[in-house]
């Protein structure tokens, strides 16, 4: 599913599959170490996130799903996009990612913790 | 480099991937052995779930042991969830493909034993050749900043130098050389790490408001990049925390 345009016209559904399809391909593209292929589809993934949190009652939370999907990179993605309206939760997805092991999402996701109790991190 | 420098380098070399083919060689032959012998019947009724001897063979009158809850802890492993990749017979033509596969092939077999890595890796020829050390080192044990940096000074297969502080940016930026090439400022460590590090520095991230760690340090002092470089290190597993 292709959606580049036009958002509002796509289900909350279709976004959130959409949104699981940008984290598996991001996943392909850092095994390659195709960053530039990473960063446009984080692009993507930023406008649905945009478009779901506009709707009434903050759609986001549709995300919390994607907590169980077999691909890391979508559940790290659904952990960090959630930390704003379930923030113990997905702390502990975060936390969990990152004891797994499983690179590089386990990286990130320690990154994610520590940049979250630095104070760097603010989700909105 | 003169003859004989070179020579003794190839010994080595040889004497290296001739342990590491004998190695392999005999952990396959230990599972084939193993498998010949084990002589199970999967038919044979277990103890079932739940109870202190759960999941040992066991016959009709046989005491099944207390509950679980009320024996000792025990140690649970945790499942793989991953799917085993998909390793084609013969070696694919381009470098990204090999890398990939490689990529995917280590972070699988990082949770499994030894052995069970061997034996994995024994049936992949073209992988062996290809990244043999470089999965290899995927498996490392955190170790300590004096222990990287000591390893810096003799590369080695398998392995990459890595700049705790980002040289390229940081060259950018109006450091100098001698602090950016110090010793004090190179470690050795894996290099699918290395890749998984030097990836994370340049994706965008909501941590960093949509920008990339990299573009977050344009213009920090050196304390602050050393600061996140070193927790990175921690972070993805190659530092001791």
């Amino acid at each position: 599913m292709k959606i580049r345009q036009n958002h509002a016209r796509f289900t909350s559904e279709q976004l959130v599959m959409r949104f699981a399809e940008i984290g598996i391909a991001q996943d392909n593209a850092l095994l390659r170490n195709e960053i530039v292929s990473f960063n446009k589809l984080y692009d993507e993934k930023a406008v649905i996130l945009a478009e779901l949190k506009s709707r009434e009652g903050d759609q986001r939370k549709l995300l919390l799903q994607l907590y169980r999907h077999p691909n890391m990179q979508v559940r790290l993605n659904a952990a960090k996009a959630t930390l704003a309206i379930e923030p113990n939760e997905a702390r502990k997805q975060l936390e969990a990612i990152a004891a797994s092991g499983h690179g590089p999402q386990a990286g990130d996701a320690g990154m994610s913790l520590w940049t979250l109790d630095e104070g760097i991190f603010k989700p909105t | 480099m003169d003859l004989h420098r070179f020579k003794s380098r190839q010994k080595v070399r040889l004497a290296y991937q001739l342990a590491t083919a004998t190695f392999l060689l005999r952990a396959y032959t230990l599972q084939i052995l193993l498998e010949e012998r084990a002589n199970f019947n999967p038919d044979q009724p277990r103890v079932p779930r739940g109870n202190r001897y759960g999941g040992r063979w066991t016959k009709p009158g046989v005491d099944w042991g207390s509950p679980a809850a009320e024996s000792r802890p025990r140690f649970i492993p945790i499942s793989h969830e991953i799917e085993p990749p998909k390793v084609p017979a013969e070696r694919p033509g381009t470098a990204a493909e090999r890398n990939m596969i490689a990529r995917q092939i280590a972070r699988y077999l990082k949770g499994f034993p030894p052995i069970r890595r061997a034996v994995f890796l024994a049936r992949l020829a073209w992988v062996i050749n290809e990244a043999g050390h470089t999965i290899q080192s995927y498996f490392d044990e955190p170790k300590t900043l004096s222990e990287l940096r000591r390893n810096a000074l003799q590369p080695r297969p398998g392995y990459d130098i890595h700049h705790i502080v980002e040289q390229t940016s940081a060259r950018r930026d109006g450091f100098p050389d001698w602090q950016i090439e110090s010793d004090v400022n190179k470690v050795l460590i894996p290099r699918y790490l290395h890749w998984e590090i030097t990836a994370w520095y340049s994706k965008k991230d909501e941590e960093f408001g949509g920008l990339s760690p990299r573009e977050y340090l344009r213009g920090k002092s050196w304390e602050e990049r050393e600061r996140i470089g070193l927790m990175a290190l921690q972070r993805f597993g190659v530092l001791k925390p």
